[in-house]
């Protein structure tokens, strides 16, 4: 057996063998180029977004201080006065009632709905996938469309649905008219339009669970039903926790729906959150200042739920 | 996934070999409240839609008649659609739109992927900083910046013209994650080989990584053009001239609620679905991929 003699090396000579620090080694031009090339990749889209979001964004504050119309040639600063005259304004009040009646409704039963149908249709046979691609079909179709669709399919006159609901013993069917029913009909529109998504989100999810914890379940002995609530349902919960997240920003931010459906009436009992800040910047007096004081509600309470929600579902992921 | 005793004994499992009879007939008894479960949800998603694509074929006694019909007796379209495009600019909205939708699509693929790109790729100083701001802008509620951001395009001068309407739309830090965690996936080695090859590095980003990530491009082009295509918000602020007016923009004008002209109503709703329609029927697994990945990524 050969013996070699101990080789000593210097500390800059053992980084360059073992390569521990590869900035070290690689030259330091090339790595400047690289830098240089990432930043000029992010920049065509760093740029758009800061003029068209986060400019906005700031500058919203600003309006939200000022008694303006469509432009700021009569603009006049009244700081504050914005925020108490919408938390005083009793309409503005009533939309936020009506926003979160709407979620509170909706939010739920979307994703009991979700659920049901996910598990059902989680097995990849041709049957479900129809049925998955049945149920995403309305996800394309714009709101306008399905809001048409639905005032027609609804009409008090012409309406299939009307009749039907005469057929089944609804004397006065007349959902769309009616203030107490109005809000439940947008509901179920909506629920009509995504519950699609919901379920396939959550196919999606139960289909990334390993076969072998449902196989182990099985051994055990669980059923169908156990099955799912001891292993699908736990290990679905990051996938549920967000999209319960979306479904209530989305409801909260409702507007294309209600303002095809049924453009906020009758008599304001849809008149959701976004449909009268839409309405006070654009439609009536033109009152934007107005209106972005009111939507900085919207955005607080939206930060409040995302971060609620992300603390949430850190704590579920581990 | 039941095991019997036989697979226990070594046999071929249960499910490559045919079950016995009565097992699949309660199977298939246990079905069935399943499948009319699901049938009725498809029932009440496809019923509406239908109704409203027959009625575009129905003439307006035939649609007012009680109680309704369901087919209509004979093909009344085409004056239904003389009818439409007499009241309205039918046409010219959707020459908007498909400008509006195809405008900001083709630079929102190449700008956005370009950006995503870069987060997955590259070492570069505030690279946190940087992603942390695309994020942020995830979750600024439109009704917020609607206004100020009017005021922008009101004072460049691009109210009411398509650079107003496309410009704002392009970059989408959604879109940016998409190709973002697509490029994650792919070797380095890759990268590498072109950079010794001497390419540079738009090069290799155009000519070697872009088409790697074909899905996800196509994801992004349809999600892209349907999410124009059915915009209502934006168009409706920012395009109110009748000449500018997109398909949802200038529908919900002209029977948005309230409507009594059911003619106009069935045929422009039912017409103005079918591009969409038909981008669903060929693209429909990018549809759900797009809308998936953003279920669990997050």
């Amino acid at each position: 057996m050969i013996r070699y003699p101990p080789v000593v090396l210097n500390q800059q000579e053992v980084d360059s063998v073992t390569a521990v620090n590869r900035k070290k080694v690689r030259p330091k031009s090339f790595e400047r180029k690289l830098e240089r090339t990432a930043y000029l990749f992010i920049m065509p889209a760093a740029i758009l977004l800061i003029i068209f979001c986060i400019v906005p964004m700031l500058g919203s504050f600003f309006v939200s201080t000022q008694k303006m119309g469509v432009d700021l040639s009569k603009a006049e600063f009244v700081g504050l006065d914005n925020y108490t005259k919408a938390l005083s304004d009793r309409r503005f009040l009533q939309s936020v009632g009506i926003s979160l009646k709407y979620t509170a409704v909706e939010v739920p039963l979307q994703m009991i709905i979700g659920l049901i149908l996910s598990a059902l249709l989680a097995k990849n046979t041709v049957l479900n996938k129809l049925f998955r691609s049945i149920y995403f079909l309305p996800v394309v179709a714009s709101a306008v469309t399905v809001g048409v669709t639905w005032q027609l399919v609804l009409h008090s006159n012409i309406g299939i649905f009307t009749y039907w609901l005469k057929l089944l013993g609804m004397k006065d069917a007349n959902l769309l008219n009616n203030t107490s029913t109005a809000l439940y009909v947008v509901v179920f529109v909506a629920i009509w339009k995504t519950f699609g998504i919901s379920a396939i989100i959550l196919v999606s999810a139960i289909q990334n669970i390993s076969d072998s914890l449902f196989e182990a379940a099985a051994m055990d002995g669980a059923g169908k039903i156990r099955q799912f609530f001891s292993v699908t349902l736990p290990s679905i919960m990051p996938s549920f926790w967000f999209l319960l997240m979306t479904r209530i920003i989305g409801s909260l931010q409702m507007f294309d729906i209600v303002y095809t459906m049924t453009g906020g009436g009758p008599s304001r009992s849809t008149t959701t959150m976004v449909v009268y800040i839409y309405d006070q910047a654009f439609n009536s007096m033109n009152k934007t200042g107005y209106s972005t004081a009111m939507s900085e509600f919207l955005f607080v309470g939206i930060m409040a739920i995302t971060i609620v929600m992300y603390i949430i579902m850190d704590r579920t992921s581990d | 996934m039941q095991y019997d005793t036989a697979v226990q004994r070594g046999k071929a499992p249960e499910k490559y070999r045919k079950a016995p009879f009565t097992v699949r007939l309660v199977r298939f008894l246990k079905y069935i409240p399943v499948f009319l479960l699901l049938f009725g949800f498809a029932f009440l998603l496809l019923a509406p839609l239908l109704w409203m694509c027959l009625g575009a074929f129905k003439s307006d006694p035939e649609v007012l008649s009680y109680p309704p019909k369901y087919f209509p007796v004979m093909n009344h379209f085409p004056e239904n659609w003389a009818n439409v495009l007499k009241q309205i600019d039918f046409m010219g909205m959707t020459v908007n739109t498909a400008i509006y939708a195809i405008g900001t699509t083709i630079p929102a693929m190449f700008v956005n992927a370009l950006a995503g790109y870069a987060f997955a790729r590259f070492r570069f100083r505030g690279k946190n900083v940087l992603f942390l701001l695309f994020l942020a802008t995830m979750m600024i509620p439109f009704q917020v910046v609607m206004v100020p951001l009017y005021l922008e395009v009101y004072y460049m001068g691009w109210l009411n013209n398509f650079w107003g309407l496309i410009v704002p739309k392009i970059a989408s830090a959604y879109w940016v994650f998409l190709c973002r965690s697509a490029f994650e996936g792919l070797p380095k080695d890759l990268e590498d080989a072109a950079r010794i090859d001497g390419m540079n590095e738009f090069g290799i980003f155009a000519k070697i990584m872009l088409p790697l990530i074909k899905p996800t491009m196509i994801t992004v082009l349809l999600l892209s053009i349907n999410n124009c295509w059915n915009d209502l918000l934006w168009p409706m602020i920012v395009a109110s001239k009748s000449s500018m007016r997109t398909l949802s923009n200038g529908l919900a004008i002209f029977i948005g609620n309230r409507t009594d002209n059911y003619s106009l109503a069935f045929s422009s709703a039912a017409v103005s679905m079918l591009p969409m329609l038909i981008l669903y029927i060929f693209g429909q697994k990018y549809f759900v991929a797009g809308q998936v990945t953003s279920g669990i990524k997050g």
